[in-house]
């Protein structure tokens, strides 16, 4: 029974090993998972137009009665372009708006250090080149459609305003794809309509695959909100939006950085509950 | 639950007291002239025996001057001076006979129907009491609600809607 | 340990390729809602003899009035397939539909008629429904309004209510006449009106039994109010009250065994509640004030009513259970006749603001008040048995007409124009088939 003396302490070996491997291996990603969503909050662009939008609801309650008036007698040959009604409201809450280009210069000479770094090797442009006249240039983009031309204007010209609100944190990097993703935001915002059995918190998270040339070329449902009307709804304002051309403004890394896959979520805040 | 209706009984009396106290302390002059009518009525009353065919006539002629609508103000059920002095000479009339009346409540097109119906009730009800304390006695007395749904002038408007908030005395 | 640093290996790996996948997240919060545009092709007929009337019009008009699609017009269309092989979602795609709709209408023996349809998802390139309904050639248009119903919940989320009905009175003045109130039964887009009473005296408040099957009304046909009921499909009737005073109001309770009605038979109106199977009442309300317009809340637990109390007519509960009242409206002087969605969270009502009558809705849970219409005299609100749309009375060059409202306040439509004065409109339950 002498191997079974020495076979005992073997045993345990065998076991703690893999054990040991497994806890390790479990540690590592449990801290790689957090550690990877902590970078992926910084990452996360919040341009958040909601509170205006559901301010200038909730006020303006005569407002409701009087908008529909219009439509009261011919519901079917409804203008696509109710545009007007989130744009208003925009331009109020940003007074700073023809401020971003002037003082740009000024703030940033004094921060020339962390600017530079910035730029990764990969792309040896530096950065605040493109990024400013970007915006700018923007305007004149090859038309697709007339309305998404319109919306691309009106998302373009809230770029250069909420540039400095929108990424304190992270720079002149983060302010680019800002404004492209306000820009993104806007369009899909205008192509949603959410059914009437949606309500305010649920959440539908897609996968949406761009090409350079700006075209959705694929939306994957990667977190149902349980309703399949919500999660359609949401699917379909990415397919209607369709392209967002301007993002061939991009530097190709950049784009392959941050706008091959797209992780949008949908989350209603301004629905009556 | 069995005290319940005594003492929801009893709070309603006391409620409707305190509102005869309230309207009554309110409309002075309302309450003038009803004294005046009741004077005139008891008057009328003591000389009942030597009350001629002709003197009748005349009370008769009188209610038909008043006419058999009493008008009201908006959202209300109280008389107005106008409403009482043409009640008075239908009582003086009433006073004499033995004829039974109906009395139809109205209210314009604003509000919901069914309540409405109910404030046509009240201003019905309103008459018949005033007409009651007069010494009209209330079996000979039939109300009823029309509510919003007959109107005497169609249309919308102040001008419309003030001949439609009305009572109107009918023969039964 | 080589199987350790492989692991470690795998893992930055797969923490690379993590962080090269998730690289922005873009969050909606709010959305246009603007209405999903929908092409609903004409029906293909596949029966012998002259087609039935046009029903995809039927669902293409439901589909508008909803405000919730915008239906493409058939001249738009470039192609008009009825069968799955003849779809090019390009052509679709092109004139911007969301959706498409294709049906074939057949009849598969004499008197009965069949509808095959299938809902496509134009975007995603898929059918998302197939279905079929069939029923007597009398009645294809309710056959099209359950179509429209199975396309809207599909897309929608909830069901539709086109396959219900409508009951309303008309009042018609005949000068130098009698005028006389007709009571009207009718499909939920006003199509078919059948005249169920008509006398030359007012009626008022139909309402409907929660099974769909009879109605109860308030008629002056004897000279006083009097609440009856009547079976829809037998015609037959019972005077329900005939009381001293005011008989009106009636509503029946969500199990269909009681109704609560107003009588003012003890002096003032109050609401009662009565057994229709023993015809016994009980007294719910006591108060010297106006207590009126009794309507139930879904659960059947407590009534809701219009009750001037407080000195100005106001929406108060009355709890079953416990007999105790609670007012519930407090914004503005006058708020009456109150209807329940099917939900319980949504109360409409009368309201007066300025002058003007509107009607609003409360929000039970946020207590948060919107007005939902703009015209002056907006009276008689009924909620769709699916809470997505207000019917209500309103007039319109000094006549009485139905409009209704989305619950949102955004989309409105008028039902067309009959002759002499519409109102008090009472959408149906969902009807059984």
């Amino acid at each position: 029974m002498n191997t079974s003396i020495y076979a005992k302490p073997v045993m345990p070996r065998i076991i703690v090993r893999p054990a040991l491997a497994t806890l390790l291996l479990h540690a590592l990603l449990i801290y790689v998972l957090t550690a990877n969503w902590a970078s992926m909050d910084r990452e996360r662009i919040k341009v958040k137009p909601a509170p205006q939008v559901i301010n200038a609801r909730l006020v303006a309650a005569s407002e409701l009665q009087s908008k529909p008036k219009p439509k009261q007698e011919a519901p079917k040959p409804k203008p696509e372009p109710p545009k007007p009604k989130p744009e208003p409201p925009k331009p109020k809450p940003e007074p700073p708006k023809p401020k971003p280009e002037p003082p740009k210069p000024k703030p940033e000479p004094p921060k020339p250090k962390p600017e530079p770094p910035k730029p990764k090797a990969e792309t040896p442009k530096p950065k605040p080149a493109p990024a400013k006249p970007a915006p700018e240039p923007a305007k004149p983009t090859p038309s697709q459609q007339s309305k998404n031309d319109a919306l691309a204007r009106i998302a373009q010209e809230e770029l250069a305003s909420s540039q400095p609100q929108q990424a304190p944190a992270s720079a002149a990097k983060g302010e680019l794809s800002a404004s492209f993703v306000a820009l993104i935001q806007r369009t899909i915002v205008n192509y949603w309509s959410r059914p009437p059995s949606a309500r305010n918190g649920m959440e539908c998270k897609l996968m949406v695959q761009l090409v350079p040339t700006g075209e959705v070329v694929g939306v994957t449902v990667i977190k149902s909100s349980g309703n399949a009307a919500f999660d359609s709804s949401a699917v379909n304002a990415v397919r209607k939006a369709g392209a967002f051309p301007e993002l061939q403004q991009l530097p190709s890394a950049e784009f392959e950085k941050n706008f091959r896959r797209l992780e949008v979520i949908f989350r209603p805040e301004d629905l009556r509950y | 639950m069995k005290h319940l209706p005594l003492a929801s009984k009893a709070i309603a009396l006391l409620f409707s007291a305190a509102l005869l106290v309230a309207c009554s302390g309110s409309d002075t002059k309302e309450q003038d002239e009803a004294a005046a009518a009741a004077a005139a009525a008891a008057a009328a009353k003591s000389a009942q025996g030597a009350a001629t065919s002709a003197e009748m006539a005349r009370l008769e002629e009188a209610a038909m001057a008043v006419g058999n609508v009493f008008y009201f103000e908006f959202d209300s059920s109280n008389l107005t001076p106008e409403a009482i002095n043409a009640v008075n000479a239908h009582i003086a009339v009433l006073q004499r006979n033995n004829e039974n009346v109906r009395l139809e409540g109205h209210t314009d097109e604003r509000g919901t129907r069914e309540y409405n119906m109910a404030l046509g009730e009240r201003r019905a009800n309103s008459v018949r009491d005033y007409m009651v304390a007069n010494g009209i006695s209330s079996f000979r007395i039939e109300t009823i609600s029309y509510g919003e749904e007959s109107p005497v002038a169609y249309g919308t408007g102040e001008a419309n809607w003030a001949q439609n908030r009305r009572v109107e005395l009918k023969p039964q | 340990m080589k199987q350790l640093l492989t692991v470690l290996l795998s893992v930055m790996l797969v923490m690379a390729a993590m962080s090269a996948r998730a690289q922005l997240t873009i969050e909606i919060s709010e959305g246009a809602d603007n209405p999903t545009s929908i092409a609903v092709v004409p029906f293909a007929w596949q029966g012998s003899g002259a087609p039935p009337e046009d029903l995809a019009a039927v669902i293409d008009g439901d589909l508008a009035r909803s405000g919730l699609f915008a239906p493409i017009a058939r001249t738009d269309m470039l192609g008009r397939p009825s069968t799955e092989a003849e779809v090019f979602y390009r052509d679709w795609r092109a004139i911007n539909a969301e959706y498409l709709v294709l049906g074939r209408v057949s009849a598969p023996e004499d008197g009965l008629l069949r509808i095959d349809y299938e809902l496509y998802d134009v975007l995603r390139q898929s059918k998302s429904l197939t279905g079929y309904e069939s029923g007597p050639t009398s009645d294809a248009r309710m056959l099209a309004h359950r179509v429209a119903d199975a396309i809207y919940e599909k897309i929608t989320g909830i069901p539709g209510a086109f396959a219900t009905k409508l009951l309303y009175i008309t009042a018609t003045r005949v000068p130098g006449g009698k005028d006389y109130s007709r009571l009207t039964m009718s499909d939920s887009d006003g199509a078919r009106p059948i005249v169920l009473l008509e006398t030359h005296e007012p009626l008022l408040t139909p309402t409907w039994a929660p099974n769909g099957k009879e109605i109860a009304y308030v008629s002056f046909e004897t000279g006083r109010p009097a609440i009856y009921r009547q079976e829809l499909a037998t015609g037959r009737r019972q005077q329900l009250t005939n009381f001293q005073g005011l008989n009106g109001a009636p509503a029946w309770s969500p199990d269909g065994r009681s109704m609560a009605m107003v009588l003012s038979k003890d002096g003032n109106p109050d609401i009662y509640l009565m057994d229709l199977a023993t015809k016994q009442l009980t007294q719910l309300t006591k108060h010297y004030a106006i207590d009126t317009e009794p309507t139930w809340m879904p659960d059947g637990q407590s009534i809701l009513f219009t009750s001037d109390r407080g000195g100005k007519p106001q929406i108060y509960s009355y709890d079953l259970r416990t007999g105790k009242t609670e007012r519930i409206t407090y914004e503005g002087t006058y708020n009456a006749r109150a209807r329940v969605s099917q939900d319980g969270r949504s109360v409409v009502m009368v309201h007066q603001q300025e002058g003007r009558f509107h009607i609003a809705v409360l929000d039970l849970v946020t207590k948060r008040m919107q007005i939902l219409t703009s015209t002056e005299l907006d009276e008689s609100p009924s909620i769709a048995p699916n809470g997505s749309m207000v019917l209500y009375a309103t007039k319109s060059a000094d006549r009485g007409i139905l409009a209704a409202v989305a619950v949102d306040g955004e989309a409105k439509f008028r039902l067309p124009a009959r002759e002499g004065d519409v109102r008090e409109p009472a959408w149906s339950p969902y009807l059984s088939r």
